[in-house]
């Protein structure tokens, strides 16, 4: 279970930092100008989350030590794809190039990775992408309290179904990313601004998904990868269905009702499958052991660290 | 104590969960009691899973202990024996910590997470005697050696059984390691700290149901 400790060097110090750099970079900035300060709030925030708890890889030596760089460093480019002046193709390439980055250091050499590194990296650039100008566009169409809503829900979602099919460890460095966006949520929620949300886009996605990927593909052979992981970050396209067609011509509270119940439907449905997908042997407490003797019928057993 | 909204946010979605993956525990296998002795041509002997049981055994702390098995599918090792003078030189286990196996697929990837025995960070595990010194009665040793678990080495001290026959040796050694000492600190308030090691030379050792 989580420390008292983490909860407040890894959840409330990040969530506090990114709300006070939220609201400063808002007093200072607005518009386009906010689109660039927001993701840097963000990126500080995650800073001082993973360094208080003792989360931060300095010299990554492996691809999961990468996941808070490219969040971090996704903050330059974020902001840059939603800029003024750029035509739509030139932002699709932005967000290619930046998720390519991303993907070179988060998809493994492993010899056993599967599918093969240069088709991971494809696949991580095509899913980062398409996600990343899906929400730009859901950001543009649906009202930005909504978008930061579903984005910052599908982040904890993600932390805690890697917490659950995996490891609490990473569960908890997830949970960071997770409480950093809470804090620039709330700051939003306070005062709404739609480049800010369009800003982040990005670099929420490779956060999210950087998390997601890695965690699904580290279960060594012969433990199958975690699969339903992946589908997670993408729970907050579902949100199209209320930008466009029939029900974006509805009230806006039926939107929001709508909108909320699809993001979270899909997001539980997600987290579900994650967790039944890798319960395939039943859990650790239920099921009855075998053949269990007293570990004191075993003979003399002096602990004996020395 | 109350729990802030985001507390109770995150503990309402890991609550369930954590109940059903986080903590190690094994079933324990009853070790062989009539192993069969190992040559040991020139006094050493190679050790491997064919004729080496190796477990290791944990249970939950509080009045449900679910005691759990693990157990690694691939290591080798050498021991050295004087069989003239029927004493024990040395003794060494090289394992590969992805061969870790238990009875519960869930349970053994947990094992293998970062959470555990980080198996993509730290691969190998091992153990490598220093000091063999003999006991009180003939065929009694203390085994003083270094192990190295979860990318961190310590001295470990293990009482050490072994005989002799004309057709080898047979070793049977029940220690117990604390975990925490190794870096592996998760879920001490539902896991022990304590886990029981097993290594019998002269036994077939057991691949667990979710290994085969």
């Amino acid at each position: 279970m989580l420390s008292s400790d983490f909860l407040l060097k890894g959840v409330a110090a990040p969530a506090l930092a990114a709300f006070v750099a939220t609201l400063i970079s808002f007093w200072l900035f607005k518009g386009r100008r906010a689109a660039v300060a927001v993701p840097f709030a963000l990126a500080l925030a995650l800073g001082t989350g993973l360094s208080l708890a003792g989360a931060a890889s300095w010299f990554p030596s492996r691809n999961m030590h990468w996941v808070p760089w490219v969040a971090v460093l996704s903050a330059i480019v974020s902001p840059i794809v939603v800029a003024g002046g750029l035509a739509e193709l030139e932002r699709w390439l932005l967000a290619a190039l930046a998720s390519l980055g991303a993907a070179a250091v988060l998809v493994p050499d492993w010899p056993e990775l599967w599918p093969s590194r240069p088709v991971s990296i494809g696949s991580f650039v095509l899913a980062a992408t398409v996600i990343a100008r899906g929400l730009d566009g859901i950001a543009r169409r649906l009202p930005p309290r909504l978008v930061i809503l579903a984005l910052w829900g599908t982040s904890l979602a993600a932390a805690g179904a890697i917490a659950n099919a995996f490891s609490l460890k990473i569960g908890e460095s997830a949970l960071i990313t997770s409480a950093a966006l809470f804090g620039v949520t709330a700051a939003i929620l306070i005062r709404t601004d739609e480049m800010a949300v369009r800003g982040l886009a990005l670099t929420f996605v490779l956060a999210v998904v950087g998390w997601c990927y890695v965690v699904a593909v580290e279960p060594a052979p012969p433990t199958p990868p975690i699969w339903a992981l992946l589908p997670i970050p993408a729970a907050p396209l579902v949100l199209w269905l209320t930008a466009i067609g029939p029900l974006s011509r509805k009230g806006a509270a039926i939107r929001w009702v709508v909108s909320t119940v699809l993001v979270a439907g899909a997001l539980a449905a997600l987290v579900a499958w994650a967790h039944f997908s890798t319960e395939d042997a039943g859990d650790e407490y239920s099921q009855a052991s075998s053949g269990w003797v007293s570990p004191a019928s075993l003979g003399d057993r002096p602990a004996s660290a020395g | 104590m109350k729990k802030s909204p985001l507390q109770f946010a995150f503990a309402t979605l890991l609550g369930a969960s954590l109940a059903v993956t986080s903590a190690t525990a094994f079933a324990l296998e009853a070790p062989a009691v009539n192993p069969k002795p190992v040559p040991a041509p020139s006094g050493k002997a190679t050790l491997s899973p064919e004729n080496t049981f190796v477990q290791f055994v944990c249970a939950h702390r509080g009045a449900k202990p679910d005691p759990r098995t693990g157990t690694f599918g691939k290591f080798t090792g050498a021991a050295e024996v004087d069989a003239k003078a029927k004493e024990l030189k040395s003794l060494s286990l090289d394992f590969d910590t992805n061969s870790l196996n238990t009875e519960m697929a869930k349970l053994t990837g947990h094992l293998k997470s970062p959470d555990f025995f980080d198996t993509r960070e730290h691969p190998k595990a091992s153990f490598v005697s220093k000091k063999v010194t003999a006991g009180a009665k003939p065929g009694e040793y203390t085994v003083t050696g270094d192990l190295t678990l979860h990318g961190v080495t310590k001295s470990i001290k293990a009482p050490v059984t072994v005989a002799f026959s004309d057709a080898g040796f047979t070793l049977t050694s029940n220690f117990a390691i604390d975990r925490s000492e190794f870096g592996m600190n998760y879920g001490a308030e539902k896991v022990e700290n304590t886990v029981a090691l097993t290594v019998v030379v002269g036994e077939k050792n057991k691949v667990l149901a979710d290994a085969k």
